[in-house]
């Protein structure tokens, strides 16, 4: 499902050149629950921004289904990310200004999906998610508990096949945590693929498979493995 | 949700800071749109009076200086009345008709008001001495006062007798046909102010006066004017046969030029100036108000522009993870920069909108305070001052666009 192939990163800032991806390859088929570990610094977000299509690498290749990410135009890219890829923040990154329900339907109002069916759809997800009486309050109105499960919300909404998540447990209490992480894995077991990024070695625990990257490199491991190690 | 609505629901979040911005805008097209409107106006009113007044030539005393046709008997200084027949027996070459008139101050009850002498055109043809010299023998008729300026075509050469019989043409001819001397005609404001009818009996300077019409709403001063026989003014003003100004109405513009030497030559006690002459010193200021409006509009508008490109760069700063964001769910690029574009375009929008009531505001009520007449809107004004905000909005939020558009997406993440 998704393959990258010796791609490196290197960020230029003035005369210093950081690389922060050395040669790094992995891959990950359908419905499979990979995690992502490693310190701080050590390249995890960018990897993510490269698989995502936000952020094309210094040289190798990023496939999705086969695709080229970064050979097709940053308008097709932007539409497959729409529509392929979901994301989840660990800041959840709610739009301050906009209520639970227009969040959730700003994945769908991009690109032209019809209003009725942006309400309809979004408002069954915040159902789903036990948000149905919160459907117009707005993030400051809403728990840490409430927005995650409202980003969760706006991540499914177009149906994505891909699910990247940036530490998204961190700052939720154990029972928000719990929810999250049930979630992902039910979406897995109906065929989405959830890459995750963690320091938390209870969530790196429940995946499929553990990727440690130190140095700008991936390598698999698994999640005692990467707690010894720690 | 369209997408674009987001625009809006983030104006409206914190619309502190589009207002200033916006105010700037705002005063720069207010700015414009009055003053242009003012101007023209007052260049509409100047065309008029030229239109009407082209050819009228105005004796005043020597030292007499004018900014208004309209009040050119305003200023206290008298002439002899005795001038009038020197022009007439001069037999100048396309004098139509001459109007001598005195200004005197009174009450009309408690109100004070202005009344104004005139001689009427029916006491030309009734002086002995002119007749004497062989003029106007045959009695009322087409004939001008002077002689005639063959085969002009001018607007005074058109006006038959029954025409300036008329008071509605008061305006353009500025004589009055006919007056007893116990007879007065009202300006419109007057009369409408005071209630004033044809055929009211009125107490002016000691003596009941008869109302014999209402003179026609000309919009200058006369308005506000009682008009009343020249002699009977004096008599009751006790001021000798003394006038304060002679309005000449020449035949055209063309026989006006000349008359202006020979008049000056046949009164060299007196200043005669012509209407273009007075209107000279207005067109003047017209053209400096208009270029002073425009200079004010283009300061305002870079400053205003500045203001919003520093507003949009802060925006976009404040936004990035939100932007970055957007990019994460699938917005382009240009998706993310049309959106800083389009808050641009909507406080150019708005402020040139709030610009242009303000300024059509100000130009309704300080218009008639500086001309004395209703001002009209400069439509011009209105669309230059409308276009030229959005631009200035449009490019000035470019830079900030570009910005927002070359985000790095990877704000979004934590760690970034």
């Amino acid at each position: 499902m998704l393959k990258i192939d010796s791609v490196c990163k290197d960020y230029t800032r003035g005369r210093n050149v950081v690389q922060a991806l050395h040669s790094t390859s992995l891959s990950v088929q359908g419905g499979e629950f990979v995690a992502i570990v490693g310190p701080s610094g050590s390249g995890k977000s960018t990897l993510l921004s490269m698989v995502g299509g936000m952020l094309s690498p210094t040289s190798g290749r990023v496939l999705l289904e086969e695709k080229s990410l970064y050979e097709i135009s940053v308008k097709e890219r932007s539409r497959l990310r729409n529509e392929q890829i979901g994301f989840l923040f660990q800041s959840f990154n709610l739009v301050p200004y906009l209520n639970a329900i227009e969040n959730v339907q700003l994945p769908m109002s991009l690109y032209g999906t019809d209003r009725e069916s942006q309400q309809n759809q979004a408002k069954q997800l915040l159902e789903r998610f036990g948000l149905g009486d919160r459907l117009m309050h707005k993030p400051s109105e809403l728990s840490a508990g409430q927005q995650q499960r409202v980003a969760m919300a706006r991540t499914l909404s177009m149906g994505p096949r891909l699910i990247l998540a940036d530490e998204p447990t961190g700052n939720l209490d154990p029972e928000s945590r719990d929810l999250v992480l049930k979630t992902l894995h039910k979406l897995c077991e109906a065929g989405s693929t959830i890459i995750l990024v963690t320091h938390d070695a209870s969530v790196s625990s429940t995946a499929d498979r553990v990727f440690h990257i130190a140095d700008g490199h991936a390598v698999e491991t698994t999640s005692s493995e990467y707690c010894e190690a720690a | 949700m369209r997408f674009h609505s987001m625009v809006w629901k983030e104006m409206f979040r914190r619309p502190g800071q589009s207002v200033t911005a916006l105010l700037i805008v705002a005063l720069g097209v207010s700015a414009l749109v009055a003053v242009e409107s003012v101007v023209a106006s007052s260049e509409q009113k100047v065309a008029l009076q030229m239109q009407q007044l082209g050819a009228n030539i105005l004796v005043l005393p020597e030292d007499v200086t004018l900014q208004d046709y309209h009040a050119a008997d305003a200023h206290g200084r008298s002439l002899p009345e005795e001038y009038v027949s020197r022009i007439t027996l001069a037999q100048k070459v396309g004098v139509e008709e001459l109007a001598p008139k005195l200004s005197v101050p009174a009450e009309l009850g408690e109100t004070p008001i202005v009344v104004t002498g005139i001689l009427p055109r029916t006491d030309f043809y009734k002086k002995s001495a002119w007749q004497s010299v062989g003029l106007l023998t045959s009695g009322l008729g087409d004939n001008a006062v002077g002689e005639k300026h063959e085969g002009c075509g001018g607007r005074a050469c058109q006006i038959s007798t029954a025409e300036k019989a008329d008071l509605s043409s008061y305006a353009s001819t500025r004589i009055v046909h006919e007056l007893d001397m116990d007879s007065v005609l009202v300006g419109a404001d007057l009369a409408k102010a005071q209630q004033i009818k044809q055929g009211q009996s009125i107490q002016l300077l000691g003596a009941s006066l008869q109302v014999a019409g209402i003179l026609p709403a000309t919009g200058t001063s006369d308005d506000g004017r009682v008009l009343a026989h020249l002699h009977r003014v004096q008599e009751l003003a006790d001021t000798g046969p003394i006038v304060n100004v002679i309005e000449v109405m020449g035949c055209c513009e063309e026989a006006a030029t000349g008359l202006v030497s020979e008049l000056d030559d046949l009164l060299p006690d007196a200043r005669v100036v012509t209407i273009s002459q007075i209107v000279q010193a207005q067109v003047t200021v017209n053209g400096l108000m208009n270029r002073l409006s425009y200079a004010i509009f283009g300061i305002l508008m870079v400053i205003g522009g500045a203001s919003i490109a520093s507003v949009m760069f802060a925006n976009v700063s404040e936004r990035k993870r939100e932007l970055g964001t957007l990019m994460a769910l699938g917005a382009t690029p240009s998706m993310v920069s049309r959106m800083i574009l389009l808050k641009a375009s909507a406080v150019g929008l708005v402020g040139g909108f709030c610009g242009l009531t303000l300024g059509v505001a100000v130009a309704y009520v300080a218009g008639p305070q500086i001309l004395g007449v209703a001002t009209n809107v400069s439509i011009d004004a209105v669309m230059i001052g409308m276009v030229v905000a959005l631009i200035v909005a449009i490019v000035a939020s470019y830079p900030p666009a570009r910005k927002a558009a070359h985000l790095d997406p990877c704000l979004c993440f934590h760690d970034a």
